[in-house]
């Protein structure tokens, strides 16, 4: 890398930084609660869980670490499938949301994927946080070796890098046609249904959802996770590494095209 | 002088079709995430061209300001610069750091103070530690808000959000620099503020202006270009590039004097320059003697007769009341004439609109058609109105000479 490329990367990182925090400024400013939300939302869906959970098995109580374990599947794969779901759609989003700046400014568009990336990071670490820490206040044993933690640490990353991908995939089209946004929305719900977090990840390759689980850059990640995480091993972790690979293609291809994309999108937003 | 921008046979075309663009769009994204060339260059359904080989160049020093009505091209061609929007064909070389004055506001966030605004358009221009404070000071002085400067934005007023934004972006040291409609901002002694921040940063850099007021223009460039539905008229001097720009105004404007009209039939009027009768779209020059010869034959005894100067914006320039000079119906009538002085207005299109009232002055009677004539000569600053005064040096023999002004007599002492 030349030093003109360095610097420009440099600037790029700084910058993006710069509106990275400046949107998590924002967000706890505009919302009373701050980023309390990235695990309130995720506890009530859990509590919800239970309450069905018991009253559809004739109210019996948590007593077998296998119930634990199910109750800690729904928890972590709602408040991780959250997260997720906000990269993709603030990355879908980043160039119409920003086009004052991309218009009126002359920074490059890097920063403000970056900036979406961090933001996506710090909430996914926010998340993982919670998540731990509701395992070690349920009193669950959380024995993890190294290299256990190494795949849970993975699992995190591929989360961030399959939804920067699909985001920067999406972004473009986005602009164009509304019904992105709109079918994003509408696909939130099936998405959820089709991941292994209400049920347990189907690992036999004679039913469809097995398939479908591999095809979902979601499943993957959250199924090695929940396996580690209970010490049963790293499950899915050839798909896992699968979709890693695929995204980081994806966002170093869009990476390269963004720049003569954005301003054709730019002119179709118009003033 | 080094050339650091070069525009070679710039074209851009734009769809009229909202489906059209979107679809066009969609094929040009698909395009280059194949690698290929976003567009074709040829113009497809429903589109237009918005540039037509556009080419210029600009060298450090020079301020071309581009002059055109609505939809010449020019904001396109600033966007095309400063790579806000692709061009179809030609190239553009750039050759140093390139700054512009658009959408300054952009990227405000309502809930931050202005001074946290700031600070991220700081760091995100590259500023940081010691820097970062000297640009958030010098923006929060230029900007001159007082205390506001550390309240939300969303309680700023239009004015005070202008400000700081003209404020944080001036302060960059651009090789180019693009300014779009931008000096419309504040009142006027922070207008003077920001004539004086531009000319400064034009001293080190090329710049392009943009305006429609041709007082900017005339005040702050030295070559001027002229652009007509996309088209180049004229490149070159300034003053001759605001003539043409004037005399394709002239045309229009006249074309729309006539349109606020009310019982015209009432009332008809001739133009005298210099005391000779003349046609409509008369040529004057400046200081020449105008004058009116109005058929006041269907006129009711004692009407009010108000003659209206405008620009070629229809503003009001000046007018003329008969009932303020007192004027006396005979009891027969036919011909008024009315003196109104010396052409003493900035090169331009102007009219002149009889508004007749009852000798009242409260009922419109007659709104007459407009007579429209085009001022020549050199332009100075914005104001139509340019009176001369009687200047004059002081003998230096004389006692009040050597005296300082203060301690001149003053008439309304005592």
């Amino acid at each position: 890398m030349n030093a003109a490329k360095y610097q420009n990367l440099h600037k790029s990182l700084i910058a993006g930084w710069t509106l990275g925090a400046r949107s998590v400024n924002i967000q706890v400013k505009e919302h009373m609660l701050g980023y309390a939300w990235n695990f309130i939302i995720p506890v009530i869906y859990a509590i919800c869980y239970v309450y069905v959970r018991q009253a559809v098995l004739g109210n019996r109580s948590i007593v077998e670490p296998a119930d634990w374990w199910d109750i800690i599947r729904v928890f972590s794969g709602l408040t991780l499938f959250q997260a997720w779901y906000q990269c993709l759609q603030d990355m879908s989003a980043f160039i119409s949301k920003n086009r004052g700046m991309l218009r009126g400014m002359n920074v490059g568009v890097s920063p403000f994927i970056i900036a979406v990336a961090l933001e996506a990071s710090l909430s996914f670490v926010i998340r993982f946080i919670t998540i731990i820490t509701a395992i070690l206040v349920l009193g669950v044993d959380l024995s993890l070796s190294s290299s256990e933690w190494m795949w849970v640490i993975g699992c995190l990353f591929a989360l961030i890098l399959s939804s920067i991908a699909m985001g920067m995939l999406l972004s473009p089209w986005a602009v164009l046609f509304a019904d992105v946004r709109k079918a994003l929305q509408s696909l939130s719900l099936p998405l959820v249904l089709i991941t292994p977090i209400f049920y347990p990840a189907v690992v036999d390759p004679a039913y469809s959802i097995y398939w479908i689980e591999i095809a979902n850059p979601l499943a993957s990640p959250l199924i090695v996770l929940q396996h580690t995480l209970s010490g049963e091993g790293p499950v899915f972790a050839n798909v896992m590494v699968s979709w890693v690979l695929l995204s980081i293609f994806i966002i170093w291809m869009s990476a390269i095209h963004i720049q003569k994309q954005v301003p054709i999108l730019l002119e179709r937003m118009g003033n | 002088m080094t050339e650091l921008l070069k525009v070679e046979k710039l074209w851009k075309k734009y769809s009229v079709n909202l489906k059209s663009t979107a679809k066009y769009a969609a094929r040009d994204i698909l395009r280059t995430s194949l690698g290929f060339n976003p567009a074709p260059s040829e113009l497809r359904d429903s589109e237009f061209w918005a540039l037509r080989d556009i080419n210029l160049d600009v060298k450090r020093g020079e301020v071309l300001g581009i002059l055109g009505r609505n939809g010449a091209g020019k904001s396109t061609l600033l966007k095309c610069i400063a790579n806000k929007v692709r061009a179809d064909r030609g190239s553009i070389d750039i050759n140093g750091e390139l700054g512009h004055l658009i959408e300054m506001s952009a990227g405000f966030s309502p809930t931050m103070t202005g001074r946290d605004n700031v600070k991220v358009r700081g760091k995100l221009i590259g500023k940081s530690g010691t820097n970062l404070n000297i640009y958030v000071d010098r923006v929060a002085e230029f900007a001159d808000i007082g205390e506001f400067f550390d309240a939300p934005v969303q309680i700023y007023s239009s004015g005070m959000r202008a400000r700081v934004g003209f404020a944080a972006s001036v302060f960059i040291d651009p090789d180019i620099l693009i300014i779009d409609e931008v000096l419309a901002v504040g009142d006027l002694s922070f207008r003077l503020r920001c004539y004086d921040q531009i000319n400064e940063l034009t001293r080190k850099a090329a710049v392009i202006f943009v305006s429609h007021s041709l007082g900017h223009i005339a005040r702050l460039c030295n070559r001027g270009l002229y652009l007509h539905k996309g088209e180049t008229v004229y490149t070159g001097d300034i003053q001759q590039a605001i003539r043409l720009y004037q005399d394709d105004s002239e045309s229009l404007s006249a074309k729309s004097a006539g349109r606020h009209t009310f019982n015209e039939d009432l009332v008809s009027m001739t133009l005298l320059v210099n005391e000779q009768r003349t046609e409509d779209g008369a040529r004057v020059n400046y200081g020449d003697d105008l004058g009116l010869h109005i058929d006041a034959s269907k006129l009711a005894h004692g009407a009010q007769i108000r003659i209206l100067l405008k620009d070629s914006s229809h503003s009001l320039v000046s007018d003329w009341n008969s009932f303020r000079s007192a004027l006396e119906w005979p009891d027969r009538y036919k011909l008024l004439s009315a003196e109104l002085g010396k052409a003493e207005l900035n090169p331009g299109s102007y009219s002149f609109t009889l508004q007749i009232m009852d000798p009242t002055g409260v009922n419109l009677l007659c709104m007459s058609n407009s007579v429209s004539f085009m001022v020549k000569g050199t332009r100075f600053y914005d104001l139509p109105s340019q009176r001369l005064a009687k200047w004059d040096f002081n003998n230096p023999d004389d006692k009040f000479a050597n005296q300082p002004i203060e301690s001149m007599p003053d008439v309304n002492r005592n």
